[in-house]
């Protein structure tokens, strides 16, 4: 591994991220068009007489992070499929590795920009403070985080796989892993039989992890399942994306982009 | 030692034979052209020399190593199948290249390439703003960034102009490393190629000068050409 091709590759993120309006604009648009949408409803019931913020403006902050995350990872690798720019890029020396982790460090930066300004947007518009929670807390970015870039990576690997076809699998993936999410209600209230399948997922375990430490507890035990599973779900990501990008040399899908 | 050698490479996508048993070599230094119909297999054996495809069968040597990382950081491509990033300018994108083959004095590095090829007022333009031309000629800089030791250029002049296309050829004239070459336009190939392999249906019919192939001619052709010589390979009479 080598990090100035780390580097070459964040230079060209860097650059499609300040080249036009759009790449800005999915940063902060869509996140701050939810949190308003989602808190308008959570201040609606809230009147009903429950406070829900916890669930709805905490779970939506974290929810758009780790969209965010996976969608940036995704689309800064589809961007080389538009410019017909695959092709060139897989005859340079870059490897899997540091493909993978430029694109993570990348759509990283982005996110914490975004979970910056849902931040202040939900403190402004809301008074909900979403640093206001156990100190320990903090940690559960961690798995959220591994856990995006996870689901990310099986994304890039279908389509490094089969190529460009299947875009559209960017965009709705997190839709698919929301319901077994737990983001905005708690992991109770699915069905009996797909709550065992949630607590397979590190999300359940960190979106559930996370509202406890907003109301000041902080569960180790939680941490760290969800850490474990996130490391478990990145490290089967990675082996899908290197599998695929071997498929894809096999079946010209790469050679064709 | 030869710079590129190819033994025995076999391709196919299922029942589809897109090369069979491919075997050449080239000399360090020497310009290789490679001609055949469309559908010959050109493309298919440029992707798998350049690592991006891979061969059902076969082995490939760069100066007597298998592709590695050594080998990737002496190799370059410019296809005119291909682009590099349309949303970025044509600075930016020769920055990130050169970034990854780590060029020394990168800034340098793509001015002169951007001179030579005279798209230096283009620098600033991003790459879906330019001319097919200009986008040729933006993947000859990409493709010489790391002053490669083995270069495949694929169709590489399509789309330019005869004066550009002009220029270009006596930039490639110049170059000091192991070329591929291939184009359909036979007065180029003749002209830059020291020898030339003709593939038909995945197969390679023959490797020679141009000279020798006309000669092959003489019997029915009155001065032939290299353009005569590809028309009777393509329909087999050859």
């Amino acid at each position: 591994m080598k990090l100035h091709r780390i580097r070459a590759l964040l230079r060209k993120h860097y650059y499609l991220s300040t080249a036009g309006i759009s790449r800005s604009f999915d940063m902060l648009y869509w996140p701050a068009f939810g949190l308003i949408v989602f808190g308008l409803t959570a201040l609606f019931v809230e009147e009903q007489g429950a406070d829900i913020r916890i669930f709805l403006i905490g779970g939506l902050i974290l929810w758009v992070v780790f969209e965010r995350l996976q969608q940036d990872i995704n689309i800064y690798l589809l961007e080389d499929f538009w410019s017909g720019n695959v092709a060139n890029e897989y005859a340079t020396p870059i490897t899997s590795t540091e493909r993978f982790i430029a694109l993570f460090i990348t759509a990283l930066i982005r996110s914490i920009i975004s979970l910056g300004l849902m931040a202040l947007l939900g403190y402004t518009l809301y008074a909900f403070n979403f640093f206001n929670i156990h100190p320990a807390g903090i940690l559960y970015a961690l798995p959220l985080f591994l856990t995006a870039w996870a689901l990310a990576a099986v994304v890039a690997g279908l389509v490094v796989q089969h190529g460009i076809r299947i875009q559209m699998i960017a965009w709705a993936v997190a839709a698919l892993v929301q319901p077994i999410a737990a983001a905005f209600y708690p992991v109770s209230i699915l069905p009996n039989w797909l709550q065992p399948i949630a607590y397979m997922t590190p999300l359940a375990h960190t979106f559930e992890g996370y509202r406890e430490a907003l109301a000041g507890n902080f569960m180790l035990g939680q941490l760290i399942t969800a850490t474990i599973l996130s490391v478990l779900f990145i490290l089967i990501g990675y082996a899908y994306f290197v599998y695929s990008e071997n498929k894809g040399k096999e079946n010209s899908t790469i050679a064709e982009n | 030692m030869n710079a590129l050698e190819v033994k025995e490479l076999s391709k196919n996508y299922g029942t589809y034979q897109a090369l069979d048993n491919v075997s050449f070599s080239i000399k360090k230094g020497e310009v290789f052209g490679l001609l055949g119909p469309n559908g010959a297999g050109k493309t298919t054996l440029i992707n798998i020399l350049i690592g991006i495809l891979t061969a059902n069968k076969g082995e490939v040597t760069y100066f007597g190593e298998t592709l590695n990382e050594s080998v990737k950081n002496k190799i370059n491509v410019s296809s005119a199948y291909r682009s590099v990033s349309a949303m970025i300018t044509v600075e930016q994108n020769l920055r990130v290249y050169a970034d990854i083959y780590n060029v020394k004095n990168p800034e340098e590095r793509i001015t002169e390439l951007l001179k030579r090829f005279l798209i230096n007022d283009i620098r600033k333009k991003k790459v879906r703003e330019i001319s097919s031309g200009q986008k040729t000629r933006v993947n000859l800089c990409k493709a010489l960034i790391n002053s490669p030791e083995i270069l495949f250029l694929d169709e590489a002049t399509a789309g330019l102009d005869p004066q550009i296309a002009k220029t270009v050829r006596e930039e490639i004239k110049k170059l000091d490393c192991t070329i591929l070459f291939t184009s359909h336009i036979m007065s180029e190939v003749e002209e830059l190629c020291d020898r030339i392999a003709f593939l038909r249906k995945g197969k390679i019919i023959g490797i020679e000068t141009a000279e020798h192939y006309k000669k092959l001619l003489h019997k029915t052709h009155t001065n032939p050409t290299l353009e005569d010589v590809f028309i009777s390979i393509a329909e087999e009479k050859l």
